[in-house]
């Protein structure tokens, strides 16, 4: 009775906030195509959807999305506000009794198992031949612009009823988070999209996490990164159910105390916007921050139209001093022997260097 | 000749006498007539004085040799009354009779190199010099003053010995020129010339001086500015030292000072009755330093809107808001502490000058004071001024020859679009999969467990990496990974000098200035030496692994032979080695051979243009 309690108490708050998951998927139909041999569309979209079962069974609070990025648009597979009709007409065409009454089913895994397969359908279907003829990309940007959306609508919708207007925003009553499943290669074109919309996850602390089953992008890289998120490019694309269960499954509060699977090396590298090239060296646009591989035309930034002063810059980035100097130096050598090349020296010399 | 300066002062140990004439310092031995050194000033390189607050006053004074050698002459000045003074003029004239010399040798006024003009027309042109100095010193923050000036970069090498480690190494024994180093880091120069620039402010000086007891004795050490800070606070002292100095003895004068009750009481201690009592300085005991000291800082003009004076007949009660209930005079015991912190705090305000306020605008501070208590939640939401970003219409630059998307159209070209389509339309359209069978679809069957645990592997090895790198940065793991000391230190010299080298490299590779060429050749040679470096790092780091595994399996095979027991493996394993040197330094490695590559792609360009110039 006497003795002394020792033992350790938390009284630290756990923090019991229920999860919501946004999962993107990449649609992107060649790519799947060309992954079939390895990793069949059906078996992915079966691994995705005990992943997402998965994070549901955590709590009973928790929620998925999902939502499709399409060679053109991106759009919700999961909720959607058509889905009453297509799933009591699927269950019809399937002929047996009403799949919500089934008894060895959870109710809440079988619909969304139910919606995402029948909106992926019906978004294949709509989908003609002739609109994939000239599009091979995917919508990242636009799917994350949908993603970081409907966070911020489920968050702040909760919150503006209890704690009012003047808290909104700042407690977060569900931790969010976003999956990417990606296929396809690197999103150049949508590279300001796709970083506003990083920039905007990492205001509102959305961990971005990417599965890249194959391709090669450098701006997911950069998203996960400064997210914090994970980003794990699969080497065995075929036990994709695997990798999702391993590195995915923590939500952000769990993650606290675990020590994440990123991968560590993170290309930072950005693409320029007059090209679209990833560039080592580049020139920013002062106003806007844009950025160039060469200083732009008649030094007019393209995206906001500011007369820029280049005349600092000198001959920065032009043709590497080097060749010009040697040149100069054999010239001379040369000129000591035969006087005849220094015409031509000072022709060749002069359009390479500066006015300065 | 005439001097400008003179001071008594020693030099190696010898009394005499140090003068400075029109064009050189002479410094003659007390008993001698004619001076024994003579440093002209057109050699005086640089000039060092031992800052106020140090008792002992001395100048160094750094001059060139014939034959380039710089030699110092160190002066310490010998007057009990007025060394510090003697210096500090000396000090002045000499920084003005350098700045002259340069001034006139450097610029091509030949009246200034003629120069017989007499001690006062240099002087006053010298004065000059100061003061143009001293207003440069206050504002000139630009580039091209900040790189000659040699004494800043000096000083700023002696405060960061990481930078001074990096100035050896690239610029007295590499490539780079000091300029170069300078002109990368103006940013490190200008923050140390305004770290400089301040100047410490008043501070409670009889609180920061502390008896320290040596040999059952209690010592004090007093320098000449702490003494000239108490006068300053303290205009009391300063009464009472005026009074009592010519009778008393300095020495004894401040020991009894400290010991007194009146230090106790300046300094805002309770008296207690035990403490020392003192004829002479306790009759001053009952004096106010308050009164006679508060210099106020003179305030021309009190705004209205903060003025009390007009509400004085108005005031019931002076002792604060509520009148004091008790009615005794010193109720609280530790008033007086408080009494004499705050005032003592006052006066250090009212010493310094206020930097932030400036002398022509107070007619303006009614209006400032007026506005500061406007309520402004009551005003409307103000106009917002924002600068109007025009973002024009990006897909049009997206369309016109994108390689990223010709590569994707690359890889996507064989297939059919119908084709695709209808495979996925296939796969979807039936009714809903069955989770189960369709995780195995596509798979053989066999190998799907391999590779399972091959996946796994992925994650743990990708866990294990993020593990590894988490502790290192929170210091678990030595951050050396096993290196010996002077390993590692080389290692990081050699990746901060390959850092110097890389960044002049593309600076001057990028110019595309023909007149730094030579700079280029220069530092692509010391890049390969870089690497070379980085080659016997790594060697020396093997044999340094070899030698401490030999060790340390001797002294293993000593400690079974003592105790009989096995030693276990982990005691005997050693880290280091040329495999963690070449692991640190892979990315200089990289950066390294991409910056020598792009030189010879550019070299090579030229050989092929000369040719093709040259048939």
């Amino acid at each position: 009775m006497d003795t002394v309690d020792a033992s350790v108490h938390y009284s630290q708050a756990i923090d019991e906030k229920p999860s919501l998951l946004v999962l993107i998927l990449d649609t992107n139909p060649y790519a799947w195509s060309t992954l079939s041999a390895t990793l069949p569309l059906e078996r992915a979209l079966a691994s995705i959807l005990i992943f997402l079962n998965a994070h549901l069974a955590f709590s009973h609070a928790n929620r998925v999305a999902v939502i499709a990025s399409h060679t053109k648009s991106a759009r919700f597979l999961y909720p959607t506000t058509t889905t009453t009709t297509t799933t009591t007409a699927a269950a019809a065409a399937s002929g047996s009794e009403d799949p919500l009454r089934d008894a060895n089913k959870y109710r809440q895994f079988r619909i969304i198992e139910d919606q995402v397969q029948a909106s992926f359908a019906e978004l294949m279907n709509q989908t003609t031949a002739g609109e994939l003829v000239d599009a091979k990309e995917t919508m990242m940007a636009g799917a994350l612009g949908l993603a970081l959306g409907y966070v911020n609508r489920l968050v702040r919708v909760d919150d503006g009823g209890v704690l009012g207007a003047g808290a909104a925003g700042e407690v977060t009553s569900m931790n969010a988070r976003i999956l990417v499943i990606s296929v396809s290669g690197d999103l150049a074109e949508q590279y300001v999209p796709v970083m506003n919309s990083i920039f905007a996850a990492q205001r509102k602390k959305i961990p971005i996490d990417i599965c890249k089953v194959a391709g090669e992008t450098v701006f997911l890289q950069q998203a996960s990164d400064t997210t914090r998120g994970i980003y794990m490019q699969l080497e065995h694309p075929e036990n994709l159910l695997q990798y999702l269960m391993m590195c995915f499954i923590p939500d952000t509060a769990t993650r606290r105390h675990l020590v994440p699977p990123t991968q560590i090396n993170v290309d930072f590298r950005a693409a320029c916007f007059c090209h679209k090239n990833v560039v080592d060296i580049g020139f920013v646009c002062s106003i806007c921050l844009s950025i160039f591989c060469t200083p732009p035309e008649g030094a007019i930034c393209t995206t906001c139209n500011t007369k820029l002063d280049i005349s600092a810059l000198g001959n920065f980035g032009g043709n590497p001093a080097v060749v010009l100097t040697k040149k100069k130096k054999t010239k001379k050598l040369k000129q000591s022997k035969a006087t005849s090349f220094s015409n031509e020296a000072s022709a060749t010399s002069t359009p390479g260097t500066p006015a300065s | 000749m005439a001097s400008v300066a003179k001071g008594s002062a020693s030099y190696k140990k010898k009394d005499g006498s140090l003068v400075l004439e029109k064009d050189s310092v002479t410094w003659t031995p007390a008993n001698a007539e004619t001076p024994s050194l003579k440093i002209p000033v057109s050699t005086i390189t640089n000039l060092q004085a031992t800052p106020a607050t140090v008792a002992k006053v001395m100048i160094k004074v750094f001059a060139t040799k014939e034959g380039g050698a710089t030699e110092p002459y160190v002066f310490t000045f010998t007057s009990a009354s007025s060394a510090r003074m003697e210096a500090d003029i000396m000090k002045e004239a000499l920084t003005a009779a350098i700045q002259t010399f340069k001034i006139n040798s450097g610029a091509a006024t030949p009246s200034g190199s003629a120069g017989p003009a007499a001690t006062a027309a240099s002087s006053t042109a010298a004065s000059g010099a100061i003061a143009a100095k001293l207003a440069g010193k206050l504002t000139d923050w630009s580039k091209t003053r900040l790189e000659t000036d040699l004494e800043l970069q000096k000083s700023l090498l002696k405060a960061d010995q990481e930078l001074s480690t990096t100035f050896s190494e690239a610029v007295l024994s590499g490539a780079v020129t000091a300029d170069q180093f300078w002109s990368t880091r103006t940013h490190l120069l200008r923050a140390h010339a305004i770290e400089r620039g301040q100047k410490r402010g008043p501070y409670n000086v009889l609180a920061t001086i502390k008896p320290k007891t040596v040999d059952n004795v209690v010592k004090m050490s007093l320098s000449r500015e702490a003494i000239h800070e108490i006068f300053d606070q303290h205009p009391l002292v300063k009464m009472v030292y005026d009074d009592n100095v010519p009778k008393l003895p300095e020495e004894e004068f401040w020991s009894r000072f400290f010991l007194s009750r009146l230090f106790k009481k300046l300094k805002g201690d309770k008296l207690l009755p035990t403490d020392n009592t003192d004829p002479i300085l306790d009759r001053y005991l009952g004096r106010g330093d308050e009164e006679n000291s508060r210099k106020r800082r003179k305030v021309e003009r009190v705004p209205r809107t903060m003025d009390i004076e007009g509400n004085e007949q108005n005031l019931s009660q002076k002792k604060g808001n509520a009148p004091d209930l008790t009615m005794r005079p010193t109720r609280a015991e530790n008033i007086p502490i408080i009494k004499t912190l705050n005032s003592l705090s006052l006066k250090l305000v009212d010493l310094v000058a206020p930097a932030d306020t400036d002398p022509n605008q107070v007619e303006d501070q009614d209006e400032r004071y007026i506005s500061e208590q406007r309520l402004i939640d009551l005003h409307g939401d103000p106009e917002e001024e924002r600068i109007i970003l025009n973002i024009r219409d990006q897909r049009q630059f997206f369309s016109a020859s994108s390689n990223a998307d010709k590569a994707r159209k690359e890889l996507y070209s064989n297939l059919k679009p119908e084709v695709v389509l209808q495979e996925i339309q296939k796969t979807l359209g039936e009714s809903n999969l069955n989770l189960l069978t369709a995780l195995t679809s596509g798979n053989t069957g066999k190998g799907s467990k391999v590779q399972l645990s091959r996946a796994t592997t992925q994650i743990v090895v990708a866990v294990k990496d993020r593990r590894e790198q988490m502790l290192n940065s929170s210091g678990f793991k030595h951050k050396s990974g096993g290196l010996p000391a002077n390993v590692f230190n080389s290692v990081t010299l050699v990746h901060a000098t390959t850092n110097e080298f890389l960044r002049h490299f593309w600076l001057a590779f990028l110019s595309g200035d023909e007149k730094r060429a030579g700079d280029i050749t220069k530092l692509v040679n010391s890049l390969r030496n870089s690497k070379e470096r980085i080659a016997s790092i790594a060697k020396t780091a093997d044999e340094e692994w070899e030698l401490e595994r030999a060790r340390k399996k001797k002294e293993a095979q000593e400690e079974y032979k003592r105790t009989g027991v096995k030693p276990k493996r982990k005691t005997t394993e050693v880290g280091g080695g040329s495999k963690v040197v070449e692991e640190l330094l892979a990315p200089t490695i990289v950066a390294v051979d991409k910056a020598l590559g792009k030189y010879q792609v550019a070299l090579g360009k030229v050989d092929k243009g000369l040719k093709t110039a040259a048939g």
